[in-house]
């Protein structure tokens, strides 16, 4: 089993616990640690990458790749473009600003990676340890179940504890079959910024793949918590267009969690 | 390692913009067809109510034809006459009634 792991990346920085750092070096520094399977490493680069960072992940390892994108920013062609370089049968979809937390976090997204799973996520932490992402819900909006409970939170009857079929999972770190993302068509670059990992997981669900929350696996992922998402009308638009009554009914999300 | 290594970048990508745009065309055509589904049953809906208004309306009529032929059978001179009898059945009424206390 040879996993690709696609990181998207500009090459920023910022401040993690008092420390500057360039966050995809050190997400990647953080996966060829942990890894423990064969992996390959493949950093889409936009145009803003400065040439120092492409050298520091070079000098990671023989595993890091280096693909060039220079047109506008659209998450989707990005990931396409990743996914379109990699030879492994998984692909390991991967925000740059994130950080492995438990060791066999890749071994665990695996094991749920088994027949008929067509995606896998994982427990993400922001810098301050509350949950991020803990699966998809989108059973009165399209956001994240749990969004901002302390980390360790259970959950009603512990289902956050629980490795568990979801409605859907982000792509800041998202476990897919090659097979899967081919067969489904990859990304929609339609969606350049907002609900691509939405439309993603209804293409594979519509398609009969599961979704499944890992919580085995955790990351921080140092994405603020106040965001603003910047969703575009025409997102919103097309993803009604083709899910909308999929997405209304959300049998994955418990009534309170 | 899949049978498509040696598809290149640029064929892998083509042929996912192909795929990715006939499911998005299927998913628009079912989500179509469930809203032309929706619509169809809400027309049967309405349909329905407004056969169950119509029955109602009818039956009305029939009630308001019989009360103005009743109507227009009664004298001007009749009908006054009924309603001073009902007032003054009415008054000698209350009447009797405070004379027993």
């Amino acid at each position: 089993m040879t996993v690709s792991a696609i990181v998207p990346s500009i090459g920023t920085g910022g401040v993690i616990r008092g420390t500057h750092r360039t966050f995809v070096t050190e997400s990647v520094r953080s996966v060829l640690a942990t890894a423990n399977v064969d992996i390959e490493v493949i950093v889409v680069a936009g145009r803003e990458m400065p040439a120092e960072t492409v050298d520091e992940l070079r000098a990671l390892g023989p595993e890091v790749r280096i693909v060039e994108y220079r047109d506008a920013f659209n998450f989707s062609a990005v990931v396409n473009l990743g996914a379109a370089h990699a030879t492994g049968d998984h692909l390991l979809l991967l925000n740059d600003d994130t950080e492995v937390v438990t060791d066999d976090w890749l071994v665990r997204m695996i094991d749920a990676c088994g027949p008929g799973v067509g995606a896998v996520g994982a427990k993400l932490l922001f810098e301050d340890g509350t949950l991020q992402h803990a699966g998809h819900t989108y059973r009165t909006a399209l956001g994240h179940v749990a969004f901002g409970l302390p980390g360790d939170s259970a959950g009603r009857n512990g289902v956050l504890l629980r490795r568990r079929e979801v409605a859907g999972v982000t792509a800041a770190c998202m476990l897919t079959p090659y097979s899967v993302f081919d067969a489904v068509g990859g990304f929609t670059v339609g969606l350049p910024g907002n609900y691509n990992d939405v439309d993603y997981c209804m293409k594979l669900r519509v398609a009969g793949w599961s979704c499944v929350y890992e919580p085995a696996a955790v990351l921080y992922h140092f994405e603020s918590k106040s965001r603003v998402a910047g969703i575009k009308p025409e997102e919103i638009e097309l993803i009604q267009r083709r899910w909308l009554t999929h997405l209304v009914h959300d049998r994955y999300t418990p009534g309170n969690v | 390692m899949t049978e498509l290594d040696d598809d290149s970048p640029r064929q892998r990508l083509a042929r996912w913009t192909s795929t990715d745009a006939a499911i998005g065309s299927a998913a628009e055509a079912e989500q179509l067809r469930a809203q032309l589904a929706e619509r169809v049953a809400e027309v049967a809906d309405l349909r329905a109510r407004l056969a169950h208004l119509t029955s109602r309306v009818a039956q009305l009529e029939v009630v308001n034809t019989e009360l103005r032929r009743t109507t227009s059978r009664v004298s001007p001179l009749a009908l006054a006459r009924r309603i001073v009898n009902k007032v003054c059945r009415r008054t000698r009424s209350a009447v009797a009634g405070r004379l027993r206390r």
